[in-house]
């Protein structure tokens, strides 16, 4: 490596890492004040805290936080396993078969991913409420397993075509039916894939703040980002909570995130772009 | 010879019977009936519900009397209307050319060369990651009042602090710097790969012809990703306006309704003044205004 | 074991019909390879008789059985696929074995048949790689041990050496030959590489455009090809095909005008005919030898072993092939002959063989 490209490399990097620094300061910036009692960061504005104290977090088991967390889980693993399993069988269908029913299907979901979704929330709050899913976790993973359904189906679809179809035709022949030939051959073979579009559902529905704040209205039913809002209102000064509750919501999309981001382009572009 | 006809005619409507029962159209269709019955419950039934709902004056707690298409004659002679118009209509336009910009840029940055490339490319994608009541929490801090973030450093240079929240134009501005700030990565992510799917033989014969970098980025890289681009600005497009986690929670719409769009307008119908009818109304002219759009774009892009 | 019979068999995609009725008796213990070019329905035949495709018309059995509505696994066949379709995601043995545990068969069984066939296919120090770890060559032996460890009465293979290199392929067409004769179970081969058909198969069918031009012995098909298409397919360089008509003199006309010798061979006049020679029954005469023409050299191309010349006889061009160097520069003249044996001579209209 000649000393010139040495340069032009580091300092790119260089360049790269300033970049990334400012992009996130909003984030690095909350998390480190997150540290800091509320009366710190009033008095001192400092941007990055003088001294570090965990006060702000021990604080968070005196508010709903915790049942936050709990109806965030219940939420997002129950819209989880709805999608998933929903993905599976819809991309396994799309990546295996062409019809007129498949055409249709593949453009519902197109328009799924588009659709305002306001549109079908207001009529779906009247209808959920006298069947007393209003403040109910079912209402919210109902939904949540619509809104995944496109990019999680469109991801599950192009792990399946990865997958040759002589394999499953070989398992024929050696004797599977075609229910075995997919457990035994296509499922182990897609498994690193779908445990990413597992995450990614995961991640979606645990982000969602819109459709929960429409029908989770009652404080022991909000799921964090609702129950995080709702607190942002009525205290808008208790900085030091708000941003320690906010950091720690954070968390878990950090870690999952950093799990999957490697599948990314297969699903944001088997999703956003091809389809 | 009728006889002849009708068992044509039976057995032609044989074969398409065979092709209904034959495993390639029976198998998908029974792996897709949980979705779609999903999709019908979930989306199809209600939108035929809240186009109905449209025509009425229904509340969330009573159901309301047909009133034809009052709702829309009022709808467009309300000022707070139009005025959300206008402010989705800048909304979106703002963030699709400032993610695209910054996407295209920062995708140029991410194909090159440089130690910690991948790195980058995961702390580039953390703000469309983060779930978006974080990311307001974490902006609302850096413009919240006179001592925050934005105000030191306007401070530092001698300015006056600002009132970021308080201040329609401010407020329309950060409303709109946050959204970009969500939602570039994505456009990031998906021109990178367009990128990186261009032939590399094309730059090389372009090399040979004697063109320059500026040139070769104009004349091949720019052409190679025109399509994608159209359709991701598409994307960009709608899901601006079906945005409503940026408005509602940075300021709920506000100060006054500065910074409220079709869907808050929509939500605040609905929700806050217990308007069905209204807010089902504002929700399809979001609706409508979509699909013009996209079918704008869509002739846009085959004309190219 | 078992013969394999298929009788009048269609098949149509939606509304495009694809096989147009195919007839072949597969004798028990017959190797039987299936030749054609790209998309005359080859691999739709065998997926038929493997049960992957639906039969849309005529009746498959193997023995005695009719199989149309069997799933494959319930046919008693293995097949070998192009791309060998080895699970990624298992060892060598458990590919060769998982038929056999599908069937729950005892594990000692299953190793003792996976062992076998691994000895015949000198495979024992693979055993527990996976696919991956294996080159080109190896993974084709673990496919073909798989349907070994079966034990089938029929073995269906679909162009299973495409994806070798030359040698590797040689190599692999004894392999497969051997083994058919230690085995002595029925084989259907699809190819469209007539060499391979014409080593290995006990008898050809030769198809086109989904139906049978012509099923036969290799040599039988070389010798006596019943009609234009098969004619052109077998042999390599291809026949030289001659469009004219006799002129009852013992000569040929080409179309051009050129008339060529018969030699003897009987033509009826008066209709359009097609005559045919293959480049290596053309040889060198001396001038004026009777039966012999005369024609200009346009390219020689020599490959060491034998010399591939174009001669243009009045307007048409023919091709020859010599076992031994030629001295000519394109442009000279040289004087050719066939054996009237060797001639074949086809109707033009219908494409028949006349004789
Ligand atoms: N699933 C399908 N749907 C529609 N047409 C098909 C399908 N599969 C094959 N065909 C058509 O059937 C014909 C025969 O195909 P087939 O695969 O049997 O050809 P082949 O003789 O094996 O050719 P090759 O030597 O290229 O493998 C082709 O014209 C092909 O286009
Ligand atoms: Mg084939």
């Amino acid at each position: 490596m000649t000393n010139d490209t040495f340069f032009k490399r580091w300092g790119l990097a260089g360049l790269m890492a300033v970049i990334c620094l400012l992009v996130n300061l909003p984030i690095i910036l909350m998390a480190l004040n997150s540290l800091q009692t509320t009366e710190q960061i009033l008095a001192s504005r400092n941007i990055i805290p003088a001294s570090f104290s965990l006060a702000n977090y021990q604080g968070l088991t005196n508010t709903p936080f915790f049942t936050y967390l709990r109806n965030s889980l219940v939420v997002s693993l129950g819209a989880t396993a709805f999608s998933v399993t929903a993905a599976i069988l819809g991309g396994y269908a799309l990546s295996r078969f062409r019809n007129g029913l498949l055409n249709a299907y593949s453009t519902a979901l197109f328009a799924v991913q588009m659709f305002p979704i306001i549109l079908a929330l207001i009529p779906l709050f009247l209808l959920f409420r006298p069947l007393g899913f209003i403040n109910s976790p079912v209402s919210v993973i109902i939904v949540y397993s619509v809104v995944n359904l496109p990019f999680v189906t469109w991801m599950a679809r192009s792990y399946f075509d990865t997958i040759p179809r002589e394999l499953e035709e070989a398992a024929l022949i050696d004797g599977c039916g075609h229910i075995e030939a997919f457990f035994r051959i296509v499922l182990p073979l897609s498994g690193p894939g779908l445990a990413a579009v597992s995450i990614f559902a995961f991640l979606f529905s645990y982000n969602e703040f819109f459709v929960a704040n429409v029908f989770l209205r009652n404080a022991e039913a909000m799921t964090l980002p609702v129950g995080i809002q709702m607190f942002m209102q009525q205290f808008s000064t208790d900085w030091g909570s708000l941003m320690a509750a906010a950091t720690l919501t954070m968390l878990p999309t950090l870690v999952l995130f950093l799990f999957v981001q490697k599948f990314i382009t297969h699903g944001a572009m088997a999703g956003g772009v091809k389809g | 010879m009728n006889a002849a006809l009708d068992t044509k005619e039976a057995s032609a409507w044989r074969i398409r019977a065979r092709q209904f029962l034959a495993p390639e159209f029976v198998t998908p269709a029974i792996l897709l009936a949980p979705s779609i019955l999903l999709l019908l419950v979930v989306i199809a039934y209600p939108m035929l519900q809240g186009f109905y709902f449209s025509f009425t004056d229904g509340l969330l707690m009573k159901s309301g009397d047909f009133v034809g298409i009052a709702n829309y004659t009022k709808l467009l002679s309300q000022p707070a209307f139009w005025h959300s118009l206008r402010f989705s209509a800048i909304f979106a336009a703002c963030n699709i050319v400032g993610c695209y910009l910054l996407g295209l840029g920062l995708a140029l940055l991410l194909q090159m060369d440089m130690p910690g490339r991948g790195a980058f490319r995961v702390l580039l994608l953390l703000p469309w990651i983060v779930p978006s009541l974080v990311s307001i929490v974490s902006w609302r801090w850096m413009v919240n009042d006179e001592r925050a973030l934005f105000n030191q450093i306007i401070t530092l240079f001698g300015g006056d602090p600002i009132f970021f929240l308080s201040d329609s134009n401010w407020a329309v501005t950060i409303v709109i710097l946050i959204k970009i700030w969500r939602s570039f990565p994505f456009m990031m992510l998906s021109l990178l790969a367009a990128l990186q799917s261009i032939d590399r033989s094309l730059y090389e014969a372009a090399a040979i012809d004697g063109a320059t970098r500026w040139q070769s980025f104009w004349n091949v890289t720019l052409p190679q990703i025109k399509n994608i681009s159209i359709v991701l600005c598409l994307l960009m497009t709608i899901w601006s306006v079906n945005d409503f986690d940026t408005p509602w929670l940075l300021a709920q719409g506000g100060p006054a309704n500065a910074t409220e769009n079709l869907v808050v307008l929509a939500y605040r119908y609905t929700f806050a003044r217990n308007d069905v009818g209204m807010g089902a109304a504002t929700s399809f002219i979001t609706l409508f205004v979509l699909m013009a759009l996209v079918f704008f774009l869509l002739r846009l892009q085959r004309r190219s | 074991m078992a013969s394999l019979s298929v009788q009048s068999v269609k098949k149509s995609y939606g509304t495009v019909p694809v096989l147009h009725g195919v007839d072949v008796e597969i004798k028990d213990g017959e190797f039987l390879i299936l030749v054609g070019p790209s998309g005359c329905g080859k691999s739709t035949l065998l997926r038929m008789i493997a049960g992957l495709e639906s039969i849309t018309g005529g009746t498959i059995k193997i023995g005695d059985r009719v199989v149309n509505d069997l799933p494959p696994k319930a046919r008693d066949i293995a097949m070998v696929f192009q791309s060998y379709a080895l699970y990624p995601h298992m060892t060598v043995a458990q590919n060769m074995g998982f038929s056999l545990k599908l069937a729950k068969r005892p594990k000692a069984e299953i190793d003792a048949a996976v062992r076998k066939a691994a000895d015949i296919l000198a495979l024992g120090s693979l055993l527990e790689r996976t696919p991956k770890q294996l080159s080109g060559g190896q993974r084709q032996r673990v496919a073909m041990g798989r349907a070994i460890v079966r034990n089938p009465a029929v073995f269906l293979f679909d162009e299973p050496l495409s994806n070798l290199d030359a040698k590797l392929r040689v190599q692999m067409r004894a392999e497969i030959k051997e083994l058919h004769q230690r085995l002595g179970t029925t084989i259907v081969y699809v190819t469209h590489d007539q060499i391979e058909a014409m080593t290995m198969a006990d008898r050809i069918v030769v198809m086109h455009g989904g139906v049978v031009e012509q099923i036969g012995r290799p040599l039988d098909l070389y010798d006596r090809p019943a009609n234009l298409f098969v004619a052109g397919f077998i042999g390599s360089p291809s026949m030289n095909l001659i469009e004219g008509e006799a002129n009852g003199a013992g000569g040929f006309v080409a179309g051009d005008g050129a008339v060529l010798p018969l030699s003897g061979l009987k033509a009826p006049a008066g209709r359009d005919l097609v005559l045919g020679i293959r480049p290596e029954h053309l040889e060198l005469a001396e001038a004026g030898t009777p039966g012999s023409i005369a024609g200009k050299v346009v390219v020689t191309e020599p490959t060491g072993s034998e010399t591939q010349v174009t001669i243009r006889v009045g307007k048409t061009d023919l091709l020859a092939l010599f076992h031994s160097r030629l001295d000519a520069e394109p442009g000279d003249e040289i004087h050719l002959r066939a054996m009237p044996s060797t001639m074949h001579l086809f109707d033009k209209a219908s494409g028949r063989r006349l004789d």
